[in-house]
């Protein structure tokens, strides 16, 4: 059942769960499953290649990102509801939405491009789409179903604000780790696992540090942070002694291990400031206003 | 308007101590594990690492002594690409003698094909099952996609030579084309198919198909 916080706008104790009105659930409702089909969307085939005899789903390109951006979307859609409906976390949630609707779009309309080419590269191929793109498209649309929720006169607590963009980032930076999962089970199952689970725990501190923040929460992203950029410093500098040898592609080569690309990059940005963050915040009061 | 309240140095003391505490546990963790496995932290190429190929219509193994090598200028998307294309001719080579022998990487673009490819995957299963030495993935111009795992193949040698290897495409579309293939064993044997007036129904761009990659090994028996 979806509810809201009475007096989470004000940050006041006590507090009382009451559930929310239909106008507002249904919407809320859709949104959810708009999320759900949008990642089941990604996982789908998207597209199959060399006659039929290679099936790419969108986790063995960009869709899986596009996927990441749809959770984020539905994240500040619950974020927006829980803390009494503030105008600019629709604004995100929406701006997050339209992001994966328009990058799910462009994405098909590319792969359909190349199939109906008569370049080398289309004889090659020879792509025909799966059921993927119009699945997560679909799903993607479903995520603006929050523009219906209206929003009250109530501001985001600014404490609030620094968490939701730690949250952002470890969200990003978990979201990669995920997506990278199944490459690495491929190259080594310790390499795989390793990856699965520093995802998981990056979107489990990304939900704790915003719904329950406490300095425990704090220290677990500064540590985990931490382990992951000295872990991914190695792998660049000298190698991890786990990856059986594989050729890890192009990008910034800064040592004898594999090259620095654009996920790799990414990710590290995204834990270093969540580090730096997290250092910020950490002993910081956390009154009921800063829990709101 | 102060949005992060005031802060206690006492905490901050102990997220620096998590901190390091946490990146030298990893370090020598990961330091702990190299050594424990006697596996070395770096990602040398498997030297000892063979697949068979055929030439001169017998079945010959092949030993790759280095890594590969991919001609990143005529890359597309340099830092998210493979480095490895098919379609794209190199431009350098991995040392400056042009004299180099020719692999032909021949692909199936059909099921099943019988016999199986030498080279089934790329990723998962220890050599010969896999590829050693050669890129995971290869570069296609698939917007959204980019890099693909290395497509399943055999090879064909235009001789018993051994050092640095031109490779070159072939697109088989057709399992009697591939079994007359398996059944010659030879460069002759796909010249023969390829001049054949219905050639281009069986095979796609004949022996013309170029590409960026370099692959390193000798003929050992």
């Amino acid at each position: 059942m979806i509810t809201q916080q009475i007096g989470a706008s004000t940050g006041l104790a006590p507090r009382h769960t009451v559930p929310l009105p239909v106008t507002i659930a249904t919407p809320a409702i859709i949104a959810i499953v708009g999320a759900m089909i949008t990642v089941v969307g990604s996982a789908l085939p998207w597209v199959t290649i060399f006659r039929g005899t290679q099936t790419l789903t969108g986790w063995h390109g960009s869709p899986r990102y596009l996927a990441g951006v749809a959770v984020a979307s539905i994240a500040l859609t619950l974020l927006f509801l829980w803390a009494g409906r503030p105008a600019a976390l629709r604004r995100l949630a929406v701006l997050a939405g339209l992001t994966a609707v328009v990058g799910v779009a462009f994405a098909s309309w590319q792969v359909a491009g190349l199939d109906s080419s008569h370049s080398v590269s289309a004889r090659i191929l020879t792509p025909v789409l799966g059921p993927g793109p119009l699945i997560m498209l679909a799903g993607a649309l479903l995520l603006l179903a929050v523009v219906a929720i209206p929003t009250s006169a109530a501001k985001v607590p600014a404490p609030l604000w620094p968490r939701v963009i730690l949250a952002g980032a470890l969200l990003t930076a978990g979201w990669i780790h995920l997506a990278l999962t199944p490459e690495h089970l491929g190259e080594a199952t310790i390499l795989g696992l390793g990856f699965l689970a520093a995802g998981l725990a990056q979107l489990a501190l990304a939900l704790l540090i915003t719904a329950r923040p406490s300095d425990l929460a704090y220290y677990a992203v500064v540590g985990l942070s931490a382990a992951l950029v000295v872990l991914y410093a190695i792998a660049v500098l000298k190698g991890l002694p786990f990856g059986g040898g594989r050729d890890h592609g192009s990008g910034l080569r800064l040592g004898s291990g594999e090259p620095v690309d654009l996920e790799g990059a990414v990710s590290k940005l995204a834990e270093l400031f969540s580090l730096a963050t997290a250092f910020v915040l950490v002993g910081r009061p956390t009154t009921p206003t800063a829990r709101w | 308007m102060n949005i992060f309240g005031r802060p206690h140095a006492r905490p901050r003391r102990v997220a620096l101590a998590i901190a390091g505490f946490s990146a030298a546990f990893s370090a020598l963790l990961v330091g702990g594990y190299a050594f424990a496995s006697g596996s070395p932290s770096n990602t040398l190429p498997v030297s000892s690492a063979r697949t068979p190929a055929w030439t001169n219509g017998k079945t010959v193994t092949v030993q790759y002594a280095q890594d590969y090598f991919c001609d990143r200028t005529v890359t597309a998307v340099p830092l998210a690409a493979s480095g490895c294309e098919v379609g794209a001719a190199a431009n350098v080579g991995p040392v400056a003698n042009p004299d180099r022998s020719t692999i032909y990487v021949v692909i199936p673009l059909f099921a099943n094909p019988n016999p199986p490819t030498m080279c089934p995957t790329a990723t998962g299963p220890t050599p010969p099952l896999n590829c050693p030495n050669h890129p995971q993935d290869i570069y296609v111009p698939l917007a959204g996609f980019g890099d693909i795992p290395l497509p399943a193949h055999s090879h064909i040698l235009d001789g018993p030579a051994g050092g640095w290897w031109d490779v070159k495409g072939v697109v088989v579309l057709d399992q009697a084309t591939w079994a007359e293939l398996a059944a010659g064993k030879s460069l002759g044997t796909l010249l023969n198919i390829e001049a054949r007036p219905d050639a281009a129904s069986h095979i796609l761009f004949g022996t013309n198909l170029p590409t960026n990659l370099f692959l390193f090994f000798n003929t050992v028996s």
